[in-house]
């Protein structure tokens, strides 16, 4: 009776200790924000996961927060689209980035976007612009999103998220009203915590 | 050289010629033993460490070097003595000189806030960014150091005298260790890796110049039993240190005993 009270509690603790890590580590989920003292603002522009993003829309800062997700991937419709989520005018703002024809199954292969560089003229690029409650495409835009540094991030020598760092800028127009998102930086993780597979199986 | 480096060398000039000049007169000789504590109020990180999250000075700071609310740790620097003590007395134990030998033990800490905390080391390698669960790094030094102090007894009130002491010490580095304490023991192996990447350095010469107020008690045969309050120090040596470095020094404490010699041959 003894030995099946201790078996039991060892299976337990195994159990307990495979699902503690599962999820990742948790503090490297947080956001890190070092002001960039060039603009003034928003974050450096980093590769180390801080979790961070922002850019001027007009003149006032769109940047991530403590609270919200800053990043989301997910593939749905043959696209991936990677969508910044932060605050713009003390309002809940999204951008959304979407790559055409590009259906990673997971974060791992994220990393097949290092070094790449996606031009707002060319169509397999395309913006939309989340403002609140308003939701628009960004039309007749010309810009760029680059992604400088797609890498592995390891914790103990275990993988644990892609780390996606990169600059964009963007001209368009949102809701036929001429708008510039400028200074555009990036540093963010992705993990199988905020990357998404919705694309229809078939 | 500083105004008060300046200051203090001439004072002891000026003492060694006036030892010199009453060495006809009968001085004091007494041996003796300190201890003595350094209070240093916060730290800061050395930069050639790469910590990812904040870690702050002692008290919890949200405006530290790393950025806002991330604050995962402190650093910290605590520095203690003990040494013998020779002294000579002169001016009807007015005028006291010291010397001896000193061990000064430095300890520097960087560590996570509660129990289980962690910070992380990282470092950005080809195959991307890595990242170790650390602890603690901890590191200690041992200087063995020769001091040279003067002390002035301008107020004796029965047996309680109050006195002014100027010093200054020159050491050498007699031992030192970096270590770092993982969250992982499987990460141990790498230790010796990234405390050799972090390219840290430590002066092995240790030298400052200091200033103190002190109050004595004289027994009857002459022992003296001193407590001093250490002024602020002045380092003169850089890199003592390549874990944290002092920010905020508030001095420190230094209690010491001196016997007469005398005692020991059984004169009065």
């Amino acid at each position: 009776m003894k030995h099946k009270i201790l078996f039991f509690i060892l299976i337990c603790t195994s159990i307990i200790a495979t699902s503690c890590t599962k999820g990742g580590d948790f503090y490297l989920r947080r956001t890190i924000f070092i002001e960039d003292e060039n603009s003034p603002g928003l974050p450096i522009y980093s590769e180390w996961g801080y979790n961070t993003f922002g850019a001027y829309i007009d003149r006032a800062e769109f940047v991530s927060t403590d609270m919200e997700q800053p990043v989301k991937v997910f593939v749905r419709n043959d696209s991936c689209h990677i969508q910044l989520a932060g605050s713009y005018n003390s309002q809940q703002t999204t951008i959304d980035f979407s790559i055409a024809d590009f259906t990673p199954k997971d974060e791992s292969e994220l990393l097949s976007l290092d070094n790449k560089t996606f031009d707002l003229s060319d169509k397999k690029l395309s913006t939309s612009l989340n403002i609140g409650t308003q939701t628009h495409p960004l039309q007749s835009a010309e810009g760029e999103l680059k992604i400088k540094r797609a890498q592995k991030l390891f914790v103990d020598k275990e993988f644990e998220k892609v780390v996606l760092s990169g600059t964009f800028h963007i001209k368009a127009l949102y809701n036929n009203q001429p708008i510039s998102v400028s200074d555009g930086r990036f540093d963010l993780g992705v993990s199988e915590n905020n990357f998404f597979d919705l694309q229809e199986k078939p | 050289m500083k105004k008060p480096t300046k200051i203090i060398f001439s004072t002891l000039l000026a003492t060694f010629f006036l030892v010199t000049a009453q060495a006809q007169n009968c001085p004091i000789f007494r041996i003796g033993a300190e201890y003595g504590e350094k209070t240093v109020l916060s730290a800061k990180v050395n930069d050639k460490w790469n910590i990812h999250q904040d870690v702050g000075g002692r008290w919890y700071d949200y405006n530290s070097r790393l950025g806002m609310n991330n604050g995962n740790g402190f650093a910290a620097y605590t520095q203690k003595y003990v040494g013998i003590k020779p002294e000579v007395s002169l001016l009807n134990d007015r005028l006291n000189i010291y010397s001896g030998l000193r061990l000064t033990m430095i300890s520097e800490d960087i560590s996570g806030i509660g129990d289980n905390a962690h910070f992380y080391l990282r470092e950005a390698t080809p195959q991307g960014i890595e990242f170790y669960r650390v602890k603690t790094i901890n590191e200690k030094l041992n200087y063995l150091s020769i001091p040279l102090e003067v002390s002035y007894v301008p107020i004796v009130i029965q047996q309680v005298a109050v006195y002014g002491k100027l010093g200054a010490q020159l050491g050498y580095r007699i031992s030192g260790k970096t270590s770092l304490d993982f969250v992982s023991e499987s990460m141990k192996q790498h230790e010796s890796e990234l405390i050799q990447k972090a390219s840290v350095e430590n002066n092995k010469l240790y030298s400052e110049i200091y200033a103190a107020i002190g109050a004595r008690f004289i027994s009857h045969r002459k022992l003296h039993f001193n407590i001093e309050y250490m002024l602020p120090s002045r380092m003169l040596t850089k890199n003592n240190g390549s874990v944290t470095q002092p920010t905020e020094n508030e001095g420190g404490l230094q209690l010491s005993v001196q016997v007469p010699l005398q005692l020991f041959s059984g004169k009065k």
